[in-house]
């Protein structure tokens, strides 16, 4: 069972429905009780009745033989309005030797019970009946009426019907009360889900306790020390992160400058010195996407939403890589609109700092890039394109994957990179329930990176308290 | 130029004595906030090279004593905790620059030599890009030599995009600086300056970097 509130229903309308059978076999025979007490109480009046009304016998104790000689049997019909609806009632009148000197017509002529004063069932004309002997007061005859035993039976199944057939038209109407009621008893148990599900990747927050039922309690409780628990070690963890960013940037940059001395201090640099350099920069570069990576993570992201000028953003972050531009004597332009969206600036900065790097590091020296944020109906698409080597369709999933290099491991080694950029950028992606797509460029060659922010995340750019102008394009 | 540097770091705060030694800065190393903090008061420096992380105490602290205490010194932030909000609150504090772990010995000194130019002192006055040359503390400019006449806006332009040659300097970056110099900018303000300066500039001096701004690329 699966649900418990099927479960209660089920379980209640059975339960419901047993007690009423039980009730109604309970009543029944009750009823046979009571039916069995009336009509012999009956019975016993019928008999009376005879005996009151009865013609005096012309009865002759010595005349023996001419009892014997001259059968005089009186049959006696019985009104027809006794005999209505089948409540047929018969008698016999029978003397002390036992032959049968009066009778209805639907009874035998010889006794058909023994003569013993009492109630008693027995069988004849393929009915069972009731039958009373009783003995005659103030003459020497014994009456038996007889009654037949199915219409007891009719009476009382009709008695019980009665008090059944509600119960019975009412069990469906019983099942939908249950059903609403288990329903409001179980609203807790809901409102505990929702709660969860509502609840945001890094929000540890206490359950609120005292609105609960009892049953939950116990629950809550538990679930309140488990969230204690996990929020502490997510502390411990997040603390630990920054200690260990803490912990490794400082040796790096000790690393870094030492080399660097080194470097300005010789007038010839030794090509050893170049290659110690080229891994620090290696290592530091690794040591970067690694906290980024982890930072961005969804457990750990400690970012804050709020407006942000994406179009400003990425333009700085043009301006940032000037150096690596410069190097690698790269083209940049940018066109489109200016977009505001909501978002993390930390983030978004990494983002766009990983897919420019990225055109940078992949495009060959000389190239083109092309950046820009477009208003696209209700989104926002930020766009990175270069005329580099491109990726291929089969290869576009992978490079999401952590450690993942087009063209194995060392692909190129004169391009610094470890695999984790476009990582990072997928869970920036999804931190703002943004979408990403990696497809051909608009150039003769090359990669289009965009990433497309969705409706609820795009905010009217005239909305924004920064009123600035629209791009100039004289710029 | 008197820079105190407040690290804990031993292995790093020798390799960033040397390199300012090198390029000709005096350098006083304290490993801890108390020191940094009585030093501050003693011997005021002109700038202070500040971790955060120290043992003793939050970096922080000492800026906040520095800036309580009206001293005028030019405070750089080096730490190795990349958090926004620190940056913030360092930048809040009024801390003149931010400088994340690891850094660039070439871009710490031109950091410094940014906080140094503010402090007006001659030897860093003079910036030499190509033919042209800045001299920061007399605002003249010459280019082979002779005297470039600008106005004070162009000036103030060509300054903000030599200082930090080779990085591009966004058109609301250089509409900020305007602004921060007190200036009312018009929409095209920018545009119009530039365009004037290329007149007195050789070809390409000032590179347009489409769509987003201007650069003058290192010599």
């Amino acid at each position: 069972m699966t649900s418990i509130r099927l479960f209660l229903v089920v379980i209640l309308i059975a339960i419901v429905t047993l007690a009423n059978f039980f009730a109604a076999l309970r009543g029944y025979m009750g009823s046979m009780d009571e039916a069995d007490r009336l009509f012999n109480q009956n019975l016993l009046q019928q008999a009376e009745l005879l005996n009151a009304f009865l013609p005096s016998y012309p009865y002759q104790p010595d005349s023996e033989k001419n009892t014997q000689n001259t059968l005089r049997q009186m049959v006696l019909t019985p009104p027809a309005k006794a005999n209505n609806q089948q409540h047929l009632l018969e008698f016999q009148l029978i003397d002390d030797k036992g032959k049968v000197i009066a009778r209805s017509t639907g009874i035998p002529e010889t006794p058909v019970a023994e003569l013993k004063p009492g109630f008693s069932l027995i069988n004849f004309n393929t009915y069972r009946w009731n039958v009373l002997v009783h003995r005659a007061t103030g003459q020497p005859l014994w009456i038996i009426v007889a009654e037949r035993n199915d219409q007891r039976y009719r009476l009382a199944e009709s008695m019980i019907l009665q008090a059944v057939y509600p119960m019975v038209v009412a069990i469906p109407l019983i099942g939908l009360i249950i059903w609403l009621v288990v329903g409001l008893g179980l609203r807790p148990i809901n409102w505990l889900a929702k709660e969860f599900r509502q609840r945001e990747a890094n929000d540890l927050s206490q359950i609120e306790n005292n609105k609960m039922p009892d049953e939950l309690q116990q629950l809550t409780q538990s679930a309140n020390e488990l969230l204690r628990r996990l929020e502490a070690s997510f502390d411990r963890e997040k603390r630990f992160s920054s200690d260990a960013a803490h912990e490794l940037r400082t040796p790096i940059a000790a690393l870094k400058i030492h080399c660097e001395n080194l470097l300005q201090e010789s007038v010839r640099p030794s090509e050893s010195l170049l290659k110690l350099q080229q891994g620090i920069d290696r290592m530091s570069y690794l040591v970067e996407q690694i906290l980024s990576l982890n930072r961005m993570s969804p457990d750990h992201f400690m970012g804050t939403f709020s407006r942000l000028n994406v179009t400003e953003l990425l333009k700085n972050q043009v301006a940032e890589q000037s150096r690596a531009l410069a190097e690698r004597q790269h083209s940049i332009e940018f066109d489109g609109d200016e977009c505001w969206i909501y978002g993390d600036r930390l983030a978004l900065e990494t983002l766009i700092s990983n897919l420019l790097s990225n055109a940078i590091k992949y495009t060959p020296a000389g190239g083109r890039i092309a950046v820009g944020t477009w208003l696209r109906g209700e989104e926002v698409v930020l766009e990175i394109m270069d005329n580099g080597p491109g990726i291929d369709e089969s290869a576009a999933e992978r490079v999401f994957d952590r450690f993942y290099r087009l063209g194995g491991d060392r692909n190129n080694s004169a391009v610094q990179g470890c695999g984790l950029g476009l990582s990072i950028v997928r869970q920036v992606v999804d931190l703002h329930r943004a979408r990403i797509k990696l497809t051909r460029s608009r150039f003769a060659t090359g990669l289009l990176a965009m990433v497309i922010f969705p409706v609820n995340n795009v905010l009217d750019a005239t909305t924004a308290d920064n009123d600035k102008k629209g791009l100039d394009e004289n710029v | 130029m008197q820079i105190l540097l407040v690290e804990d770091d031993q292995l790093l705060a020798e390799g960033v004595v040397k390199a300012l030694k090198q390029a000709g800065f005096a350098v006083h190393w304290v490993s801890n906030g108390k020191a940094a903090s009585t030093y501050v008061v003693a011997e005021v420096p002109n700038i202070v090279l500040l971790d955060l992380g120290l043992p003793d105490m939050d970096g922080l602290d000492v800026l906040r004593l520095i800036r309580h205490k009206k001293l005028p010194v030019q405070v750089m932030i080096l730490t190795a905790r990349d958090s926004l909000d620190a940056k913030v609150a360092g930048l809040d504090l009024g801390a003149d620059d931010y400088l994340t772990k690891p850094f660039a010995r070439e871009e710490l000194l031109a950091r410094l030599r940014v906080l140094e130019r503010r402090l007006g002192s001659a030897s860093s006055a003079n910036i030499d890009i190509g033919p042209l040359h800045l001299n920061t503390a007399t605002f003249q400019a010459s280019l082979n030599g002779e005297e470039l006449f600008l106005s004070r806006r162009e000036y103030m332009l060509l300054k903000a995009l030599v200082e930090s040659a080779g990085v591009i300097q966004t058109k609301e970056n250089l509409e900020a600086k305007l602004y921060s110099w007190g200036d009312e900018v018009a929409s095209n303000a920018i545009e119009v300056h530039i365009h004037n300066l290329r007149k007195k500039l050789p070809d390409n001096f000032i590179r347009t970097v489409r769509g987003i701004g201007y650069v003058v690329d290192r010599a």
